[in-house]
């Protein structure tokens, strides 16, 4: 005993000399680790190589090329302050300024802020003052902003000039979807495809097959479209993830859908369509919290201009509020997003598209706030919007207000337009499935209720609570 | 002059007549119409000019066709009003508060063809220009060309300044932007403002990867460190940094016709991280001399041949620790188990092969029961080991960590320099560095005093006698690592 009292109190200098790495060199190296500014992103970096539950191709394969500086914008601006001193130089110069609002309309969809646009726009227009032949870049912005404000037949008019070029095809398609001509966007992005397969274009595919309701071909495209990603792709690769997230997600596919749009958030940190779309299924999942969250970092980069995705940020913070019970909350963010909205929709008064023509959005607010004197305009709004859009979306949001002001006739006709589209939505085919009892057709409610559960197992109240909160290529 | 004041009343009535339009015919709630204004400033020696995109309907007093936009004739017939209400709107000064010269001019447009038009024109583009008779070295904008009553209306903005682009939003609740194309116009709190900015990127910066964090984070650890050593460590890094910005920075201004900068910083990094791998062999040299330890191994070999064969068993063990000269690092005691080493700090004179005391060097409890199969390596360690820091190692090991300047801190630089202000950017670099070295002495310090308290916990001596060499590994890696991703680089450019 004595003898390892002794040994105890002798313990070498040395041996505590030693102790310094045996415990220091772990901590010193956690300490480290940890002042690192990038530690989170590195943690997840390397728990994603073990936990990361997607298989190839849904696996973004670049991770090494992924950059923490990552940044879509800074490439972008040095592109604007490249043709702007070009145009200094140059000021009669066409093709520099069509160059500059090409950058704009990139700068417009890597923000959305709106303003973007109206730069884009007015320097594709002084482009073609200065050169109004062959002047393919400015028609193209052009268009992509009359799209941009959902002037659909204003974009299609505009690329019937420039022919077949990659961007004046995908035009057609993205505005023939709107417009519910899926003959004429599936066509058209079969020649997309057959002239430039990449994953853009095999994306657009996937949107229209999937539109038609061929989920299996969908599916299928949506793998093609991953399989042909390339490495600087990065937008594309995280907008395709988002966009299949979400055709899994409609079919109830919901562990699919997370881990698809955490991927996406992976490759691009922070992006409001992924963020967006995982606040929805949070919402679903009934975590209200992580939604919550998920919208604020959206709101986190917002610079104090409007940009076209706020309003849906600020509506799904509303509908968390009211399912919490909060309706004062609920009704003052649902007051900010009318006011967004009434700023970006038409002025119907004067048949002029003058904005970026949100009427459906605006609709879906009026109609989920639930309002008795806001249906009416909901229902004016919806007939407004369904003149320039008759996609399956618009169509079913149409039904909805005539349900709600109790023409159920002319909802049946609306839901019956979308459906007949070929579209597998268990969202609308619950609403057709509502109307057709309203209006005593039970068997056709049955038949309704039963393709909702066919198409989307999980189909339910949670469901319906997070319903018309999703982001993507037309909503 | 009456006509100056004609054009005045004119314009102040027009205004007048704008707002009164604006406040009738629109309310916050029901606003339709988008207030989407946008501009793109471009700041010269003693103009700054701004291309303006607005909505009509703010100047509607000049759109007497009313077809949503103003022609060039229009706005040629309504200069006066178009300025008079434009001055108020946005106003542009130089750093000494002086208005400028201001004009209207419209951009000469050529009226699109039906077809290309997509939508009905419901903004103008007018290139307003601001000049001074002086060169400016810095300019106030103050922006309010906002719908009334409508709190999400904006104007994003566009600014060319030196090359570069930065953009802004101005919104009803942020109505001005100050332009420092010349850093000295700020005022005293201003400059004190920017330095404690510097001050504070420089310390969130050195946050960030790099900085030599890694390396002296493990060499303290690993050596027998002292605040001092600490301290001094982190002012050589930042000290070496701020010579190499300012180095970098000048070779930048006089030579960027023939040197790329970003072709320097691979070569610098090669030096740094090769500096850095001869810093930890030269500590994995000392702390684990490989000649002397194979000569070691074969001395225990020999010694565990002979145990197992008692006949040639000569030195089972002897208190006098009649060390063989070649096992410097490793020697063995055997059979330690009769009795108890008590012996603290006791000198190893008869380490005559040896040229440094083992002050503190001690026998642990293990050698009362070390087993011939696991020979007990105990610490005879070379200075530098377990041993004294030398400054000199110190400073060979700041400069490496500082060698390679930091983009941030030359962007600072060079954008005061190119600013027409180098002495504040020195001042601002200085700043910033100063931050650097903050972090990096608090770094250095924790790790001195957290070590220490280390010292206090019983150890597992066996398991961890390894780790001053991995520490000398981990500083030699790093190195290897810093070279390799730098000689990648450069083959990248070649």
């Amino acid at each position: 005993m004595r003898q390892a009292e002794i040994c105890h109190e002798a313990q070498p200098k040395s041996s505590k000399r030693w102790i310094i790495f045996g415990i220091g060199l772990p901590l010193t190296t956690a300490l480290l680790l940890l002042t690192q500014s990038n530690v989170i992103s590195r943690i997840e970096a390397f728990s994603n190589r073990f936990s990361n539950p997607l298989d190839e191709p849904y696996r973004y394969p670049f991770t090494g090329a992924l950059t923490e500086e990552y940044s879509p914008t800074a490439l972008v601006q040095q592109e604007i302050a490249f043709y702007q001193q070009r145009i200094r130089q140059n000021p009669q110069g066409g093709l520099e300024r069509a160059s500059l609002a090409v950058s704009y309309l990139q700068m417009a969809r890597a923000t959305g802020e709106g303003s973007w646009y109206l730069l884009a726009e007015q320097t594709a227009q002084q482009s073609l003052a200065n050169l109004p032949f062959d002047n393919v870049d400015a028609l193209l912005v052009m268009a992509r902003v009359a799209e941009a404000r959902h002037d659909f037949a204003g974009a299609l008019r505009l690329v019937e000039q420039i022919g077949g070029d990659r961007d004046a095809i995908a035009i057609q398609v993205t505005a023939n979807l709107a417009m519910g001509n899926l003959s004429a966007a599936s066509q058209a992005v079969d020649e997309l495809v057959a002239q430039f397969p990449s994953i853009n274009s095999l994306t657009l595919k996937a949107l229209v097959r999937a539109a038609k309701g061929k989920d299996q071909e969908a599916l299928e495209t949506f793998q093609q479209a991953l399989q042909t990603e390339e490495v600087g792709e990065i937008s594309s690769s995280a907008r395709t993830r988002v966009l299949l997230g979400r055709f899994h997600y409609e079919r109830g596919e919901l562990e699919m859908a997370e881990a698809l749009y955490r991927e996406a958030l992976r490759i691009s940190p922070a992006y409001p369509l992924a963020l967006i779309n995982l606040a929805q299924l949070e919402i679903r999942q009934g975590d209200y919290r992580a939604a919550d969250r998920h919208y604020a970092q959206v709101t986190a980069s917002s610079r104090g201009t409007l940009r076209v995705f706020d309003p849906t940020v600020l509506r799904g913070r509303a509908r968390i509020h009211q399912l919490q019970g909060n309706q004062s909350k609920a009704e003052e963010l649902w007051a900010e997003a009318e006011i967004q909205l009434r700023q970006s929709i038409t002025d119907t008064s004067k048949e002029t598209v003058t904005a970026f023509g949100h009427e459906r959005d605006l609709a879906k607010l009026l109609l989920e706030r639930g309002r008795s004197q806001d249906i009416s305009e909901a229902v004016v709004l919806m007939r407004s919007q369904i003149q320039s859009r008759r996609d399956a979306d618009t169509l079913d949001t149409f039904a909805w207000a005539l349900s709600r002001s109790g023409e159920w006739q002319e909802a049946q006709q609306a839901i019956q337009e979308a459906l007949d589209q070929g579209i597998r939505d268990a969202g609308i085919y619950d609403r057709a499935g509502a109307i057709e009892q309203a209006l005593g057709n039970d068997a056709r409610a049955v038949e309704d209720f039963q393709k909702v559960k066919e198409i989307d197992p999980e189909f339910g109240e949670r469901a319906r609570e997070a319903l018309g909160l999703g982001a993507g290529l037309g909503s | 002059m009456r006509l100056k004041s004609r054009y005045v009343g004119l314009g102040l009535l027009s205004c007048l007549a704008t707002l009164f339009f604006w406040f009738t015919a629109v309310t916050p709630s029901q606003a339709h119409w988008a207030d989407m204004a946008a501009s793109e400033i471009v700041v010269s020696e003693s103009e700054v000019q701004m291309t303006l995109t607005f909505p009509t309907g703010l100047a509607a007093f000049a759109d007497i066709d009313q077809d949503g936009q103003l022609s060039v004739e229009e706005v040629n017939t309504h200069t006066a009003a178009l300025q008079t209400f434009l001055s108020e709107k946005i106003r542009i000064t130089n750093s000494e508060n002086q208005p400028a010269i201001f004009s209207v001019a419209p951009l000469q447009q050529v009226a699109l063809p039906p077809t290309v038009q997509a939508a009905p024109d419901t903004h103008s583009t007018l290139m307003l220009t601001y000049s001074w008779t002086q060169p400016v070295r810095g300019v106030k904008v103050y922006y309010d060309l906002f719908l009334p009553g409508v709190p999400t209306a904006s104007c994003l903005t566009t600014i060319l300044q030196s090359g570069q682009l930065s953009t802004f939003v101005f919104t009803p609740t942020q109505r001005s932007l100050s332009l420092t194309p010349g850093l000295a116009s700020y005022t005293v709190g201003g400059v004190l403002l920017a330095i404690a900015g510097a001050f504070a990127w420089g310390a969130m910066h050195s946050m960030s990867p790099g900085h030599g964090k890694t390396v002296v984070g493990a060499y303290l650890v690993g050596a027998r460190a002292t605040p001092q050593h600490a301290i001094f460590l982190a002012l050589t890094t930042t000290i070496t940094h701020t010579i190499g910005v300012f180095a970098l920075g000048l070779v930048t201004l006089f030579a960027a016709q023939y040197i790329l900068p970003e072709q320097l910083y691979p070569w610098l990094s090669l030096f740094s991280g090769l500096m850095v791998a001869a810093i930890g062999w030269n500590l994995l040299a000392r702390r684990f001399d490989l000649s002397r330890w194979l000569k070691g191994f074969s001395f225990q070999v020999k010694r565990f041949i002979s145990i197992q064969n008692p006949r040639r068993s000569e030195n089972h063990h002897s208190p006098s620790h009649v060390h063989d000269p070649v096992h410097a690092l490793a020697h063995t005691h055997h059979s330690h188990t009769h009795h108890s080493h008590t012996h603290h700090s006791h000198t190893h004179h008869h380490h005559s092969h040896h040229d440094y005391l083992h002050s503190d060097h001690s026998h642990s409890p293990d050698h009362t029961s070390a087993s011939i199969l696991t020979p007990h390596i105990h610490s005879h360690l070379p200075p530098g080991v377990d041993g004294p820091v030398t400054w000199r190692s110190l400073l060979a090991l700041g400069i490496s960590g500082g060698l390679v300047p930091c983009p941030a801190a030359l962007v600072l630089l060079l954008s005061a320099i190119a600013l027409g202000n180098a002495g504040l950017g020195l001042v601002l670099v200085l700043a910033f560095s100063a931050g650097l070295a903050i972090v990096l002495t608090g770094l250095g310090l924790l790790l001195v005093y957290a070590k220490r308290l280390f010292k206090q916990v019983p150890s597992q001596r066996r398991l961890i006698k390894i780790l001053p060499i991995i520490s000398a590994l981990s500083i030699i890696l790093i190195g290897f690592g810093i070279s390799t991703r730098a000689l990648m680089q450069v083959m990248s450019f070649g």
